[in-house]
């Protein structure tokens, strides 16, 4: 919170300062030029908000466990269908261990559940999902609702804690749990964001 | 007892797994919005004329649960018409008409011909999978648009007799070694035709096959490679199939007349046929299919021994 004080205050000298070494203008345009700095502190306000939610918490990239698969055809099936997502810039399955490894673009919208389902069309299920994000200075607790840019991240089973950094978090939803481990834990996955109309992916940190 | 014994040497290797078997169908489904192509065809000897058929599958993955096929296939299986030996008639000097069915010479050759269109959907409604695991099962339907002159009674929709069937396959996999069991009924259409009497007039020959009950067993087992490495290792795998089928008795109808049939390839029966087979999966994609089937327990009519198979099939992904 520090923080984003310290760059408004910035953001409003910048601007205090380009004003000074402005030409002298009419009434009209001086009027106009008025407004200026507060029509800009309010774009750089409103642009520097969203702009911090969406780098607040970035996916980098994710390993993905896939039940199911017992044949090089059918992982490569699972491959082929995570393939077509373009949020996914590549995929690297790992036949052994039926687990791939997923790599986002820079700045990638993320949508996991696209990634759950391209799993279930080729014919298999989601054993887990754990996400490796890019956290800026994030202060969480349990419940905690995290908001990113088309979807809320809510932190379950977890203590007080800031997380900066590179940090693994696994998704708990249904469409990333085989059913009986989803069926222990359902129960403590409520909603608790402001906004029920964003998708909410309930993640805990590994 | 030989075979029990490879299956006792062939489970104790403790499990490792596949189910792209070459004669059933597993319960697990096409994927989504795939498409598959296979090709295949079988051939046996049957006294001294090669019968083949060769057939085109085109498969499609409608829903992540719901796969549809349909399949067109040749063949020099059949005749234009029954063959004339098959039902017969005599007249009596009182005016009587006397119909019987018999035998007649195998190996006649027949031109290949355009047997129809087969076509044969499977839903997935049971999935139980597990890290490296799934138990699977499906209801899969199918029907056939066959006009073939097919002369026995036992009923086989891909390329003999029009018809649909029913049933539920539930395959087991774990790591290497799958077991998969299929069983389903089969109501067969009826065959027609008309042909020159001759004592002159014509003949009106209905011939109503057998429904048929099948249950089929069939496991696999990748032999190579042990551990995966890249999808460019080709991968073998080796199959034994159990294809069981009882049928029965057909109806038969010449001219009104109900005959009761005497042949034994008019008449119920069940058998069993036992039909090892190897495969290689090339590039995770292309698989090519081969496999010898012989009878284990009575035989089928349809069909002389060893029955060579051979398929090839590829997967595009939309």
């Amino acid at each position: 919170m520090t923080k984003i004080i310290n760059f408004f205050k910035l953001q409003s000298y910048n601007l205090n300062n380009s004003a000074n070494t402005s030409i002298r203008l009419n009434p009209k345009q001086s009027k106009m030029k008025n407004r200026i700095p507060f029509v800009l502190v309010a774009i750089i306000f409103f642009t520097s908000f969203f702009g911090l939610k969406h780098c607040q918490a970035q996916a980098k990239t994710a390993m993905l466990g896939v039940n199911g698969l017992t044949c090089s055809a059918c992982s490569r099936t699972v491959e082929m269908s995570l393939r077509k997502l373009l949020f996914i810039k590549d995929v690297d399955m790992n036949l052994e261990n039926t687990e791939g490894k997923l790599i986002f673009p820079e700045g990638a919208d993320v949508d996991f559940s696209k990634i759950a389902k391209a799993v279930t069309d080729a014919g298999f299920s989601v054993r887990y999902l754990s996400v490796f994000y890019d956290f800026k200075n994030v202060t969480i607790n349990n419940g905690f609702c995290l908001p990113n840019n088309k979807y809320n991240l809510q932190f379950v089973s977890i203590s007080n804690q800031t997380l900066d950094g590179e940090k693994e978090i696994n998704f708990l939803g249904q469409e990333f749990l085989p059913k009986s481990e989803f069926n222990k834990i359902k129960q403590s996955l409520v909603n608790t964001c402001s906004d029920k109309n964003q998708k909410v992916y309930y993640v805990t940190l590994k | 007892m030989k075979v029990f014994g490879f299956l006792i040497i062939l489970c104790s290797f403790g499990a490792n797994a596949q189910e792209l078997f070459p004669h059933n169908e597993p319960a697990s489904s096409i994927p989504k919005n795939v498409i598959g192509i296979r090709t295949f065809g079988d051939s046996y000897n049957e006294n001294g004329t090669q019968r083949n058929l060769a057939a085109l599958r085109l498969m499609y993955g409608l829903t992540p649960r719901v796969s549809m096929m349909a399949t067109g296939t040749f063949s020099n299986h059949h005749s234009k018409y029954l063959p004339s030996s098959l039902i017969t008639h005599t007249h009596t000097s009182t005016g009587n008409t006397n119909y019987q069915t018999g035998s007649f010479p195998r190996g006649l050759k027949y031109p290949y011909r355009f047997n129809g269109v087969y076509f044969y959907g499977k839903y997935r409604f049971l999935t139980e999978d597990g890290k490296n695991t799934h138990y699977r099962m499906a209801a899969y339907a199918e029907y056939s648009f066959i006009s073939a002159a097919h002369d026995e009674t036992e009923p086989n929709l891909l390329d003999d007799t029009k018809g649909c069937g029913f049933g539920l396959i539930a395959t087991y996999l774990k790591k290497h070694f799958a077991v998969s069991i299929t069983s389903g009924l089969i109501l067969p259409g009826k065959y027609s035709e008309i042909t020159p009497d001759f004592y002159g007039g014509e003949l009106h020959t209905i011939l109503q096959y057998g429904r048929a009950l099948k249950y089929n067993l069939s496991f696999g087992y990748l032999i190579y490679p042990s551990e995966y490495s890249s999808y460019s290792e080709t991968n073998i795998n080796v199959y034994l199939e159990f294809m069981g089928k009882s049928y029965q008795t057909a109806k038969v109808i010449q001219n009104d007349i109900d005959i009761k049939p005497q042949t034994e390839l008019l008449l119920g029966s069940h058998y069993v046929e036992f039909h090892p087979g190897i495969q290689a999966i090339i590039n995770s994609n292309m698989r090519i299919d081969f496999s010898v089937g012989v009878p284990i327990i009575n035989k089928s009519f349809t069909r002389f021994y060893p029955v060579y198979m051979i398929g090839i099939q590829r997967y595009f992904f939309l």
